[in-house]
């Protein structure tokens, strides 16, 4: 990288550098070679660089600018009117028509100097520029860079338009690019901007230069320049001015940037940040998910030990109701017991008063034994009386009875008849004290 | 592959991949399996609390009941241990004989097992008496509050030509009260 310190008389390269970015180091890629632009408290610090130091540089955490000039890019800046996107678009295959560049490799932008002036800067990325933009993507992703064409027009209009009294001549020279801009009666012009392509030798540039933009009036001569580690003679070149601008006081410089290439670039970004962004937003969703699951997870065990804490106290207390349970049993145990004895319970008394109702008066009860289910019982007979209607009485009102003897005897002198009889089938309600 | 390794934002992606499964199969797989497991429990143990607190909710009127059962047990148990009691039992008859004018000639009583959950005193009385006394008693016996079961009557006329004649009774009783 060129430039002419002695042309510069009010400000310095570092000057402008550290306008433009103060914080970044910048990796320029022009010619064969690439140069490392440091800036330190001392000064500005350039020198070529090798493509192993370009590796750390890029994994070092401040990641250098890098900016490309040719042969990795073409750049063409000229002055324009405000122009809209699709005229911008049409302004750069029409002024570029020669280039074979896709449009996503293709970068413009518009600088507005006033609402009707601005200035135009295209670049259009080389086989190689794409090449090596993709070698440094593989050591970085994320690689910021721009055209260096613009990079440093935006920086000199920049620091000009804060440095009004400034005259002069500011170039810069790349290996295979240059832009000159005057500086005149505090006014800033841009006297030409071109590209060099990638030919060796200058003059075979200045060439291609004629052949390209075919300005032949305008001529100015270079008197002295500098090539990082090369010096070349002051007086061998000579270059013709291809555009110029003259600005005024009030101008203001507004950006205005249709930048496709930015736009494929960022589509390229947007691919490798996407995979990682929806990947980020998977894991939200998924922590989200988790959280959410724990917490039903949680709500439920702490209902089941609320719902186990509740059963126990309920328990304690239905305890009780066992209890009642076991004094039920018991009760109904005794209960069932006193009834059965109720139930069962002979009532001889019954029996002996419906004898006594239905016997005649000839007849009474010698001996009459009661039991379960059967009687026996012997009558005396003072008289002769016809048994088979009394028994048949006893049959109907009592029970089913038979004569089981029947006999004489004697008490006392006395003679008298002797019946023993039985019953059997008695008539619950005459044995048993008390029925359902 | 080093060179992809060594690109920030695929150990980036690496990363990221890595935590999602280590959440997928740490955290919410096992969720997954538990909470069906604990849902399932919380209905079991929410259909065995409503039935709890159905029963406790009548718990009031349960225990008011358990004391009127306890009490009545009580009562029962006493009339059991009186009725077991030769001494008490023999006042009692004997009361009851007075009353009636009935003279007791003999008595007999056997304690002996009925069954698994039962046992039995027999008892066995000759008694002496009028009539119209021994009706009576018979009334008052069955009437009054006791365990007697009555199982067997032997009445004799001994006197087979008076009117008024005295009978000889033959009891066989037995009280039953379960087995202690």
């Amino acid at each position: 990288m060129i430039y002419n310190p002695t042309l510069i008389k009010n400000w310095s390269a570092k000057h402008i550098f550290q306008k433009r970015n103060s914080e970044k180091d910048m990796l320029v890629f022009h010619g064969s070679g690439a140069s490392y632009i440091q800036f330190d408290p001392a000064g500005i610090r350039i020198a070529e660089i090798s493509e192993t130091k370009i590796q750390s540089l890029l994994h070092s955490k401040q990641r250098p600018l890098i900016l490309l000039s040719a042969p990795y890019i073409n750049s063409y800046v000229h002055e324009t009117i405000i122009l809209s996107k699709k005229e911008l678009n049409l302004a750069d295959s029409q002024t570029l028509s020669f280039s074979s560049s896709a449009e996503n490799h293709r970068t413009i932008t518009a600088i507005e100097l006033n609402d009707k002036k601005a200035l135009t800067v295209h670049s259009h990325l080389t086989e190689l520029g794409i090449q090596q933009l993709d070698t440094l993507k593989k050591i970085k992703s994320s690689v910021i860079w721009k055209p260096a064409v613009l990079y440093f027009l935006q920086s000199f209009l920049l620091v000009s338009k804060q440095n009004p009294q400034w005259e002069g001549i500011f170039r810069i020279f790349l290996s295979n690019e240059m832009m000159e801009i005057h500086w005149h009666q505090s006014y800033p012009r841009l006297q030409h901007s071109f590209f060099l392509h990638q030919n060796l030798h200058p003059e075979k540039n200045i060439q291609h230069i004629n052949e390209i933009f075919n300005h032949k009036k305008s001529q100015i001569t270079i008197k002295s320049f500098q090539l990082i580690n090369q010096k070349i003679d002051k007086d061998t070149f000579q270059y013709k001015v291809l555009a110029g601008l003259q600005h005024s006081e009030s101008r203001k410089l507004k950006s205005k940037t249709q930048n496709q290439l930015k736009k494929s670039k960022s589509v390229k970004i947007i691919k490798t940040i996407n995979r990682n962004q929806v990947l980020a937003f998977l894991l939200l969703i998924t922590l989200i998910w988790t959280a959410w699951l724990n917490n039903q997870v949680s709500e439920a065990a702490e209902s089941k030990k609320i719902l186990l804490s509740s059963i126990e106290s309920l328990k304690i207390q239905a305890k009780k109701l066992d209890e009642l349970t076991k004094y039920q049993l018991e009760f109904h145990k005794l209960q069932a017991l006193k009834q059965t004895i109720r139930k069962l319970q002979l009532a001889p008394h019954f029996i002996l008063n419906e004898l006594d109702k239905l016997l005649p008066k000839n007849l009474w009860i010698q001996e009459i034994s009661i039991s379960h289910g059967n009687i026996f019982f012997e009558l005396l007979d003072n008289e002769e009386t016809e048994l088979s209607q009394l028994i048949e009485l006893f049959n109907s009102k009592i029970g089913k009875t038979n004569l089981d003897k029947s006999e004489v005897t004697k008490i006392k002198h006395i003679t008298l008849k002797k019946y023993t009889l039985s019953m059997s089938n008695i008539h619950p309600k005459l044995i048993y004290e008390n029925l359902d | 592959m080093k060179t992809w390794i060594n690109q920030r934002s695929n150990q980036i992606t690496v990363f990221l991949v890595g935590i999602i499964i280590i959440l997928i199969f740490n955290f919410i797989l096992p969720a997954y399996e538990k909470l069906p497991y604990f849902n399932q429990k919380i209905n079991e143990l929410s259909s065995k609390q409503r039935q709890l607190q159905k029963s406790v909710l009548h718990l009031p009127f349960h225990q008011q009941k358990i004391k009127t059962i306890k009490k009545s047990t009580l009562e029962f148990q006493q009339l059991i241990d009186q009725s077991t009691n030769i001494r008490h039992l023999q006042n009692e008859l004997g009361k009851l004989h007075r009353k009636h004018h009935i003279k007791i000639q003999t008595q007999k009583t056997d304690q002996q097992p009925f069954d698994d959950i039962l046992d039995r005193t027999i008892i066995k009385m000759s008694l002496k008496g009028k009539y119209n006394n021994m009706i009576s008693y018979f009334q008052d016996f069955n009437s009054s509050n006791n365990l007697y079961l009555l199982t067997g009557i032997t009445i004799v006329n001994s006197n087979p030509l008076k009117k008024d004649a005295l009978l000889l009774t033959n009891l066989e009783m037995q009280i039953f009260y379960p087995k202690k």
